[in-house]
């Protein structure tokens, strides 16, 4: 029995050999397969990945504070205002409609490299209004950012095919050689440095005729319950930042157009907020407190960087008086991406102020190199014209054409035809006609036009100031339309 | 699971065997290791429960109906052996050739909800050849079950052929030889190449073809071009099927016939058939041609049974009557080609002459050919019309109707010049044998711009939607 089968298995030397030539063949085929994959992953992948997979590229242990959330929260909070007021680091780790429990994956995830003092969550996507962006998007946008194991989790939430269509970049979007142009197209995709923002969202204040504080019901009556998935995700976020230490707080953004059931269902959150000792700061009833208007510092629907100013600013005061914790390590390359925002995005450049003297009064004290353009041909106040002359333009005369290139307060061209400076490598120009950064047409509209660049001239603000008619029911005003034409670009 | 940046979902219930999916060629791999390296003892007991595995793989009542066949057969066998007599045979055939054509018509799925078998067609055909061949003493009658299920059911070739002969199978798996390294190895490298003709360039060109012939506002050339590449779709899907069962046939030491040679380079569709399908062509004329007497009865017998076996060519590859319209013409043309060739052998000819009008008849063929092809494609008569006179618009070639960008074009001429090509060098050498031969740095070189073309310009993942074989549902 035992010589028959070892008669079975026996394996002549020519056979082991071949076999093991082949098995070698074979490991061979499949790590060339296998790398050829690996390289062809960095070339083909989604190009709709938010900013927020440059979290990956923060140094460890650095961020004090990370925002969950949908859109809402990648509008609304603005890290660099936080370490303006607290000298705290901060991460927004949101997408689009953000479920409670893809932010449960985002934090686990997050929580390997980082030990933060604070999550905060904001709560929007628990609220009825938040099934008009319902669909696959809610997963994969957010599963995107992400890397490992709880990638995989946030797409497992999709139905079983749907999901294995998005498991792996390169089988997603390797047809996308039918696109390519040029071999640049086929080199890797860069490492991710960390973002600028930090994962906040830019979004600019636009032309405004008025403004309104959100309506939404006060008191509800509607008897509703929180879905039992996002009760779960919420305890499964308490109970993660309690096991690490962390502190956690949910917020609400103010938006408008807030029905008796989303009103309830605020409730339930701000409920489930006390039932489990979590702080809980809801925007909706505190706008008028924050002086937060629709329309000014919201589209109705996300907060402008005005907007997101007063929610960060409010938060920053919330934190220092009921938490009571220090930043981590300063860390130079973070310490200088958030003072650049602050520099870009001065006050200055997003001011609201609606009043054109006041406004100019602001740009007075203006570092930076700003364009003036000045066109006869509507009603000037002797007061707006004392103001213009107050930004040093003493030439200035209403009836005539003027323009003006000024940095730092100093006017390095001023004329009645044009004017014209090279300024740190920037060939700007004005005249009746156009407003040029090297030969490129800067937007403008109206008479009276004043372009803001920042500091690396990386981005402009045009406001156009002009003086309109009023309606019929407020004719007894005398007012200024002060409409800003927010032109955002970035040289290439 | 997560390997690398590659992520694997575990499949929580047995996957699907595609044969150009990973799991065909890891279980192909697995079965091989266990088959080959040792003594060829072990070999048909794992070819048996490869076929098994296979087989459940599609769902159980696939396996229970070749299984159950392959029974039938096997008992047919012993039967026909003990009783030579031909109404001891007819039967026994005529049962199973009655199965086949209810499984066709949908008899059964209208009955017993029971979708028509993968491959049955295949497999039927099998077991016909072995029964007869055991009747005409042709081979010994196999008495082992097992060995019988081996060949019956032997994966490789079970979903869409080739339709191997018992009597060789039986002998490849009686031999006890070892593990022969070139023998797997071009085995294998042709399994592999057969991927990549099915994913690569067979279902390319059909979403091109697809997108051309299902659109009724395309016309003239255009339609023309989608017309000539679906001869391309055919051969490259049902040749890169071929490749992938020889190639792993050749893995287990089984020794397949080829299927295809080179069809389009054909002179007439004399020819054309024996470079097609050529396992169905073999069978046709051994089981049918010749017993109805061939051409030995006289030319009005043999023209007759070049009709007779094309329309059965025609049943047997689809139910619906444009087959059999499809095979009658096949037929027709055939039997002209049969007077012109006799009319041709009449008239004193220069050399020069017949060899300039034999090699006009290979781009005359393929317009027969794939002209032929749209009634094997279109659902009715009257599809085929429409299409035919789409063309006949002859209007401009305008592939921006076709959305496609510059790449995709360029992408489908390289195809087709390299499938041109490599026809042309296949009807002339053995190409596995000429890469062997090749420096080992240009043979794996080649190996990896395959596998980085293959990644890249396959069709698959969540963008594409990749076809069947086509010959997968006969």
């Amino acid at each position: 029995m035992f010589k028959h089968i070892k008669d079975i298995f026996k394996v002549t030397t020519n056979g082991l050999y071949c076999f093991v030539r082949i098995i070698v063949s074979v490991c061979l085929l499949t790590a060339i397969f296998y790398y050829s994959y690996s390289y062809l992953n960095k070339i083909f992948y989604n190009n709709e990945v938010y900013d927020g997979a440059g979290f990956h590229a923060m140094p460890e242990d650095s961020v004090d504070i990370i925002v969950l959330g949908s859109s809402h929260a990648q509008y609304s909070y603005v890290p660099a205002y936080m370490y303006q007021k607290t000298g705290l680091y901060s991460y927004v780790l949101g997408s689009a409609c953000q479920p409670y429990e893809v932010s449960y994956e985002m934090l686990k995830e997050a929580l390997k490299t980082q030990s933060p003092e604070l999550v905060i969550m904001e709560a929007f996507t628990a609220t009825p209004l938040s099934s008009t962006c319902a669909g696959d998007s809610c997963f994969v946008t957010a599963a995107y950012q992400m890397r490992g194991e709880e990638k995989y989790n946030v797409l497992n939430m999709l139905p079983k095919e749907k999901a294995k269509t998005y498991y792996n970049d390169f089988i997603n979007n390797h047809n996308k050689w039918k696109d390519i142009e040029s071999i640049e197209d086929l080199k890797p995709k860069e490492k991710e440095g960390i973002p600028n923002n930090f994962g906040y969202v830019e979004n600019y204040f636009q032309w405004t005729e008025n403004y309104w504080y959100p309506a939404y019901y006060k008191d509800s009556s509607i008897q509703v319950e929180l879905d039992a998935i996002d009760i779960e995700s919420l305890n499964n976020i308490k109970t993660l930042c309690d096991s690490r230490n962390i502190q956690f707080m949910l917020y609400m953004v103010p938006m408008d157009s807030i029905s008796e059931e989303d009103q309830a269902y605020r409730y339930k959150i701000w409920q489930w907020a006390n039932e489990n000792g979590i702080l809980y700061q809801d925007y909706v009833d505190m706008a008028e407190e924050i002086d937060y208007r629709m329309n000014v510092h919201s589209d109705g629907s996300h907060s402008y960087l005005n907007g997101a100013s007063l929610i960060t600013n409010k938060l920053s005061s919330f934190i220092k008086e009921n938490y009571s914790f220090n930043s981590h390590t300063n860390y130079e390359i973070l310490e200088k991406k958030n003072r650049k925002f602050i520099t870009d995005y001065s006050y200055l450049m997003y001011s609201t102020e609606e009043n054109p003297s006041i406004y100019l009064d602001e740009i007075n004290g203006y570092k930076g190199t700003y364009i003036f353009r000045y066109i006869p041909g509507q009603v000037m106040t002797n007061e707006l014209i004392e103001k213009i002359k107050e930004l040093g333009f003493i030439n200035f005369d209403p009836n005539n054409t003027y323009y003006a290139i000024v940095k730092d307060g100093e006017i390095l061209s001023e004329g009645n035809d044009y004017a014209q400076a090279t300024i740190d490598g920037q060939e700007l120009f004005v005249d009746y006609y156009q407003i040029l950064q090297n030969n490129n047409i800067i937007p403008y509209e109206g008479v009276l036009n004043i372009v803001i660049f920042n500091t690396d001239y990386s981005l402009f603000i045009t406001k156009n100031i002009q003086k309109v008619k009023p309606d019929w029911w407020n004719a007894y005003k005398d007012y200024w339309e002060y409409g800003y034409n927010m032109y955002y670009t970035k040289n290439e | 699971m997560l390997i690398g940046d590659f992520y694997y979902e575990i499949p929580t219930s047995f996957p699907e065997l595609n044969a150009t999916s990973f799991y065909y060629v890891a279980f192909v791999f697995l079965a091989f290791c266990l088959a080959r390296p040792f003594k060829s003892i072990l070999r048909p007991i794992v070819i048996a429960i490869a076929n098994t595995i296979f087989l459940y793989s599609f769902g159980l009542n696939n396996f229970v109906i070749a299984t159950s066949l392959a029974l039938f057969s096997y008992i047919s066998g012993i039967i026909v052996k003990k009783f030579k007599k031909i109404y001891v045979l007819l039967p026994l055939v005529f049962i199973q050739i009655c199965f086949l054509g209810l499984s066709k018509y949908d008899v059964f799925d209208n009955i017993l909800d029971i979708v028509m078998p993968l491959g049955l067609s295949f497999y039927t055909f099998k077991n016909i050849s072995y029964v007869v061949d055991v009747y005409q003493d042709k081979i010994d009658c196999q008495y082992n079950p097992l060995l019988y299920y081996d060949y019956a059911c032997f994966f490789p070739c079970i979903v869409a052929g080739p339709i191997n002969k018992a009597g060789d199978f039986f002998e490849e798996l009686s031999k006890h030889e070892g593990l022969d390294y070139k023998d797997a190895k071009n085995g294998g490298i042709q399994l592999l190449l057969g991927i990549f003709e099915k994913v690569v360039f067979s279902d390319y060109l059909a979403i091109i073809t697809n997108n051309i012939l299902n659109n009724p506002e395309i016309n003239g050339y255009t339609t023309i071009l989608g017309i000539v590449l679906y001869s391309f779709v055919i051969y490259l899907d049902f040749d890169s099927y071929s490749n992938i069962a020889i190639g792993t046939a050749r893995l287990f030491g089984i020794h397949m016939p080829k299927n295809f040679n080179s069809p389009y380079l054909a002179h007439n569709l004399k020819d054309f058939w024996s470079r097609w399908h050529i396992s169905l062509s073999t069978f046709l004329k051994d089981y049918i041609y010749i017993p109805l007497g061939g051409n030995k009865k006289g030319i009005v017998i043999k023209y007759l049974n070049i009709l007779i076996v094309f329309i059965v060519s025609g049943i047997w590859h689809g139910a619906t009557f444009n087959f059999v319209i499809w095979g009658a013409l096949h037929g027709i043309i055939r039997i002209i080609e049969e007077g012109i060739e006799f009319l041709l052998k009449k008239i004193p000819l220069p050399k020069k002459l017949k060899n300039i009008i034999s090699y006009l008849g290979i781009p005359i063929n393929f317009v027969i050919v794939t002209l032929l092809w749209l009634v094997f494609r279109c659902e009715n008569i009257n599809e085929v019309m429409n299409i035919i006179n789409n063309a006949m618009t002859l209007s401009p070639l305008d592939l921006s109707v076709l959305e496609l960008t510059h790449n995709q074009i360029l992408w489908m001429q390289i195809i087709i010049v390299v499938v041109v090509i490599l026809d042309i060098l296949r009807n002339n050498f053995d190409m596995l044998d000429v890469l062997a031969g090749q420096l080992f740095i240009f043979r794996w070189a080649l190996y990896a711009l395959l596998i980085v073309v293959f990644l890249v310009m396959g069709v698959y993942g969540g963008s594409y939607d990749p076809s069947d074989f086509i010959y997968k549902w006969f």
